[in-house]
């Protein structure tokens, strides 16, 4: 049996937000700790494309005042986010990671981005991501690459790597990131730390730059189940600037966790144990699905018959969503402009000089798929496809409450180990994928780890099942203490 | 199924990217074995299956319209790669 965890010093959330309220700690100090931690550190990881050191510092004073002057506060004020640079913030460069997008000052915050200035939450930064979000390692920023802070010679996952390896290497206790097709779950998974994507609808995505419109979904990273509720009670919730936002209230996520253990049945679905899954995956899988026994969980097998299919249907309508949505990059607006005497010329060239090879490649297919005399045998076929796929998970949540999957069939692998294959790298992607076909929730959070390199569990469920997950990973990480094993850092 | 350089030609055309020869060539070759990878799915029988475009099951919202100042022309004109306020500036799209 795993030792029981020891109260973590500093790092988490709930942890900064009692000292905030007991006056022990003051937003000014966390901010300085999170800052300077940054300025040391982050040379070497890279998880911050624009630190936000000016903005961040008055933020926490503010918050500070108001709490001096007896106001009651929201239970994150003073506690610091970070935010994938795909998330507008007032007045704060929003780049995406792209050229295409360098110097972009949007004009307004995103609906997340409101919602947690409104709670007093300090903003320390924007983070790395691959290129408009499209890649699994953070190799497709348009900038510069970011390292797994477990080990400098491997990728963070992606494309919210950044944010993944902010929360990793503790320069921010709770951070934003976005996921398309496993983009919180992988890195979260590869930086050992908690990533969840919320059921489609359940955050707005108003403000957050759209990759592919019927599958992003805002969510957060944090180290424990706890931080993730905290900050799912600010994000969530009906949105009348977002009209795919879901129209009811969200629950609170945070009440969820201190509700009585239900007697669940857990679903193993046979397609995601194949023999390529790396022993370490296996043997820590085995042990989680011990522990949740215990704890006196039915594990129970499931079949997704149509799994292989989920990655042949995203790279087709993912990419197809895109070469619509990045019609917008046309050098008129805002962005970058690349100067011509004819427009159309202008276009061609901003487009060619602005977008990375990845994200070029994607607007192609998309193009591709959608273009006269392809469509149905591309699109509409994987839209047929991609409702085969919900209704193996409609069958399976028949037989299960939750299923519990690997997040990721490897560990965190080495940089330009699958850059020059786009189809190797897709592969990356196989476990999380269907999660966003079906518009589930699904979670990755730290289950062991193979030498120094984390492992990632993943738990998919019906929709809006957020406070089922929440509550039985707050479960097993009473449990278990892999969530608060910290990289070695030391200052370049 | 098959692509060529001529298809990758158009599809760049009509997504407006200015691909240089190499660029084009690299992608027939990437995009071809893409394409290969996806062609699994004509495989799988989807008679009678009904496309999913949206995973809920909520209604087109609808209200009245409203027209409310956003305030933020001036921001948003500011960040433009030009402009001639009110207006964006583009090249000339009409002959003399």
């Amino acid at each position: 049996m795993i030792p029981r965890a020891s109260l973590p010093t500093v790092g988490t959330a709930a942890f900064l937000s009692e000292q905030l309220q007991n006056g022990d700690l003051s937003a000014a100090d966390i901010c300085e700790r999170y800052l300077s931690r940054i300025r040391r550190l982050d040379p070497q990881i890279r998880a911050f494309v624009t630190v936000l050191e000016p903005d961040a510092r008055r933020q926490a004073e503010w918050v500070d005042q108001m709490r001096k002057s007896g106001k009651s506060l929201p239970p994150l004020a003073g506690v610091p986010v970070a935010l994938k640079d795909n998330l507008c913030a007032r007045g704060v460069e929003t780049t995406c990671s792209s050229k295409i997008l360098r110097q972009f000052v949007p004009p307004y915050d995103a609906t997340v981005v409101e919602g947690l200035r409104g709670a007093g939450c300090p903003f320390l930064g924007k983070t790395n991501l691959d290129e408009f979000a499209m890649g699994s390692s953070t190799e497709n920023s348009g900038f510069f690459h970011t390292r797994n802070p477990h080990d400098l010679d491997r990728v963070p996952g992606g494309s919210s790597g950044g944010s993944a390896a902010a929360v990793a290497a503790d320069l921010a206790p709770v951070s934003l990131g976005s996921d398309t097709g496993g983009s919180i779950r992988q890195p979260a998974a590869f930086c050992g730390v908690v990533g969840l994507k919320p059921t489609y609808g359940r955050v707005s995505r108003y403000g957050l730059i759209a990759f592919a419109s019927s599958l992003d979904q805002i969510g957060p990273f944090a180290r424990t189940a706890q931080d993730i509720a905290l900050v799912m009670d600010v994000i969530a919730g009906p949105d009348r600037r977002d009209s795919t936002a879901l129209p009811d209230p969200a629950p609170s996520y945070s009440e969820a966790l201190n509700l009585p253990l239900e007697k669940i049945r857990i679903g193993i679905p046979r397609e995601y144990f194949s023999d390529g899954l790396a022993e370490p995956i296996q043997k820590a899988l085995a042990d989680l699905q011990a522990t949740l026994k215990d704890r006196g969980c039915t594990v129970v097998d499931v079949t997704l018959p149509h799994t292989s299919y989920a990655i042949p249907t995203y790279y087709l309508i993912a990419p197809a969503e895109a070469s619509s949505n990045l019609a917008r990059y046309d050098g008129v607006r805002y962005g970058l402009r690349a100067e011509s005497k004819d427009l159309i010329q202008q276009y061609l060239k901003t487009r060619s000089e602005g977008f990375g090879p990845e994200v070029k490649r994607r607007i192609m297919l998309g193009t591709y798929a959608l273009s006269s005399g392809y469509y149905d045998a591309y699109y509409l076929k994987a839209m047929k496809v991609r409702r085969l796929i919900l209704e193996d998970f409609k069958s399976a949540f028949t037989r299960a409450d939750l299923l519990l999957t690997p997040t990721t069939p490897t560990v965190p692998f080495k940089f330009g180990e699958k850059a020059a294959d786009p189809l190797q790298m897709y592969l990356s992607d196989i476990f999380t994928i269907s999660a966003n076909l079906a518009g589930l929730p699904a979670i990755s959070f730290p289950c062991g780890f193979d030498r120094h390199l984390p492992i990632g569990a993943q738990l998919i469920g019906p929709a809006l099942s957020e406070p089922r997950i929440l509550r039985w990973v707050h479960e097993y990480q009473k449990l278990s203490d892999w969530h608060l094993r910290q990289p070695h850092l030391s200052a370049s | 199924m098959i692509i060529d350089r001529k298809t990758v030609d158009h599809v760049a055309a009509l997504a407006r990217l200015g691909l240089s020869d190499e660029e084009s060539n690299r992608l027939t070759g990437e995009l071809a074995s893409i394409l290969e990878h996806v062609a699994v799915l004509s495989r799988l029988d989807t008679e009678g299956v009904d496309p999913l475009y949206h995973i809920l099951p909520i209604e087109n919202v609808l209200r009245e319209d409203q027209s409310v100042s956003s305030e933020i022309r001036d921001d948003v004109l500011k960040f433009a790669p030009k402009a001639r306020s009110p207006f964006f500036a583009v090249p000339n799209v009409l002959e003399e």
